[in-house]
């Protein structure tokens, strides 16, 4: 645990450090990307690495985010601040409503479940014209303020996107050391026997199924306020595959692994742009050769090293990160 | 304090538990034997709700407990083991034992997430207990060792542990000498036999017919679903409805003829 809070610091020193490195605004916008992917991502390990329940619907809650902050500044002109957690308390609730009868299911059925969920969602952003704008979107999204800055650039932004990993990456060390983040991995491993320990399997479930949406909606949220401009095409089915598949090979039971997948394939695609049409091949093949060679994603390759090199905590210790 | 009326529970057309009844004072140790197939581990589901009856009632300290999911009769301080071992392997020993602890705690998500003050004091208090249970069944080296690389009678000891852990009122052990070998069952039946001392209520499923008339204060046989039998362990192995049940099972019809003689 305590090494998790040394890696956070140091990870909040990198990002101070790094903007003296970088040349072209263009890598700002990069890492921005990775900061509001490596959020969702966040939230979709602890469901997914911790409590063991897939969901294929993720960039649904996403752009929910994205569309309630929308909503509640254009529509609404409410303060952006005001909308974005207000975007996170009505995501949380909808995750809750949705997640209830869905959560039930286990394995394909959860997947496929989740799978449609975030398709419907995609689908009301697309003909709810009225409110959402359609297919051809939604301009004038306020920038986000605060002290006397306006966060209008990608320098600035880059702060600001990474401050909110900083924190809920702290959140989430919390959580995966505590009674509740133990039960959730006993959830994963052995349901039955979790039960029969007191655990209320049902209700963890949905709570964290919940909480990840919540991540989810604060990045779409970043993502609104980023872009100023939102529509519908980031927030479909491949988008969602793309999230999960960064969990998976970032190594899906550690957060540092959630944060080094969303960094990976969010860049990747940047830099192989001439890959651009083969973009799903390139996935499908990155997640076949991870499963096959390195189950335990990026996370769990850097352990090997460290371990190799003698510098590394034991095994157990990097599980459980 | 456990009361078991006419448990009835079917899989398709095969009757797993035919009218069951039977009572279990606090601080007894009943031994639940019978063939395999019986109904004993369906039994076991329906008193620590797993499974469903489909008729009769289970009472635990005069409550009905019948349909009340798993998580709450483990509220009611009811815990469980069971025949194929439910470790949570990929967890280390310590761990185990923590989750062990969970009911002990009542933080929820919310708290946990923000560390709240009140949510630390109780995972030190956790941690305490569970350091303890740790040193009661010996495995304070092993600790940090994933659950997944000790040996199988450690593991035993740690789903143990980690029940009692939980501080139970009742205590249901689905053979907990399977896969033990001579040694480890003795050391078995010397830890049961202090358990009495803590006056925790346990029923025992046991196919090692000495280890369960030595610790049973009372026998009750299964055969095909129907109690055929409910005594002291000396009338059971007596028994002539008993002796048939077994027949054909020769090996056990030998273990219960040596101990009559």
């Amino acid at each position: 645990m305590k090494r998790d809070w040394m890696l956070l610091l140091l990870l909040a020193a990198a990002v101070l450090a790094l903007p003296n490195f970088i040349t072209s605004p263009y890598y700002f916008s990069v890492l921005i990307f990775v900061a509001i992917n490596g959020i969702v991502v966040l939230g979709l390990t602890l469901l997914m690495g911790y409590a063991g329940q897939i969901s294929l619907g993720h960039a649904g809650f996403f752009g929910l985010g994205a569309y309630f902050s929308m909503i509640f500044t254009v529509h609404l002109h409410l303060n952006p601040w005001l909308a974005m957690a207000l975007g996170l308390a009505a995501t949380v609730v909808i995750a809750f409503l949705l997640g209830m009868p869905t959560l039930r299911l286990h394995g394909h059925y959860l997947a496929m479940a989740t799978l449609g969920l975030g398709v419907v969602l995609q689908i009301i952003f697309k003909e709810e014209i009225a409110i959402t704008g359609g297919p051809s979107g939604t301009s004038g999204i306020p920038y986000l303020k605060a002290f006397g800055i306006e966060f209008s650039n990608d320098h600035k932004f880059y702060y600001l996107a990474w401050i909110f990993v900083l924190v809920l990456f702290g959140l989430s060390i919390n959580l995966i050391h505590s009674r509740i983040g133990r039960a959730l991995r006993a959830i994963s491993q052995n349901q039955t026997a979790a039960g029969s320990l007191g655990i209320p399997v049902d209700r963890l479930k949905l709570s964290v199924f919940a909480l990840s949406a919540g991540y989810a909606s604060l990045a779409g949220s970043l993502y609104a306020h980023y872009f100023t401009f939102i529509n519908p095409s980031p927030f479909g089915f491949m988008a969602s595959v793309k999230l999960v598949a960064m969990v998976v090979v970032g190594g899906s039971v550690s957060l540092w692994g959630a944060l080094l997948g969303a960094a990976l394939l969010t860049s990747l695609p940047e830099f192989l742009t001439v890959l651009q049409d083969y973009e799903m091949v390139v996935y499908g093949a990155i997640l076949i050769l991870v499963m096959m060679f390195a189950p335990r994603g990026l996370a769990g390759i850097i352990a090997k090293i460290f371990q190799y090199l003698g510098l590394g905590a034991k095994e157990e210790n990097a599980r459980a990160v | 304090m456990l009361e078991l009326s006419e448990i009835s529970k079917s899989f398709g057309g095969v009757k797993a538990l035919d009218m069951v009844s039977f009572g279990l004072k606090q601080g007894q140790i009943l031994g639940l034997i019978g063939p395999n197939g019986a109904g004993k581990t369906t039994l076991f589901n329906v008193i620590s709700g797993i499974a469903l009856p489909d008729h009769g009632q289970v009472h635990f300290q005069d409550k009905k407990i019948t349909g009340l999911p798993s998580h709450k009769i483990a509220g009611l301080r009811i815990f469980r083991t069971f025949q194929n071992l439910s470790i949570f392997s990929e967890m280390t020993v310590i761990e185990n034992l923590l989750v062990g602890n969970h009911l002990k705690g009542r933080a929820g998500l919310f708290s946990a997430i923000l560390k709240a003050p009140w949510e630390r004091r109780e995972e030190k208090l956790i941690r305490d207990r569970a350091h303890d249970s740790l040193r009661e069944i010996g495995l304070e080296k092993s600790a940090q060792l994933t659950a997944s690389s000790l040996p199988f009678g450690k593991l035993r000891l740690l789903e143990l542990g980690r029940a009692l852990a939980a501080e139970p009122k009742l205590l249901l052990l689905d053979e907990p000498a399977a896969g033990l070998n001579q040694k480890e069952t003795f050391e078995l039946s010397e830890f049961l036999a202090g358990l009495r001392k803590k006056e925790i209520t346990i029923i025992v499923i046991e196919h090692d017919m000495s280890l369960v008339m030595e610790i049973s204060d009372r026998v009750v046989v299964l055969d095909q679903g129907r109690k055929i039998a409910e005594g002291a362990p000396r009338e059971i192995q007596q028994d002539p409805a008993v002796l048939t049940a077994y027949l054909g099972e020769e090996n056990w019809l030998k273990t219960l003829k040596k101990k009559n003689a």
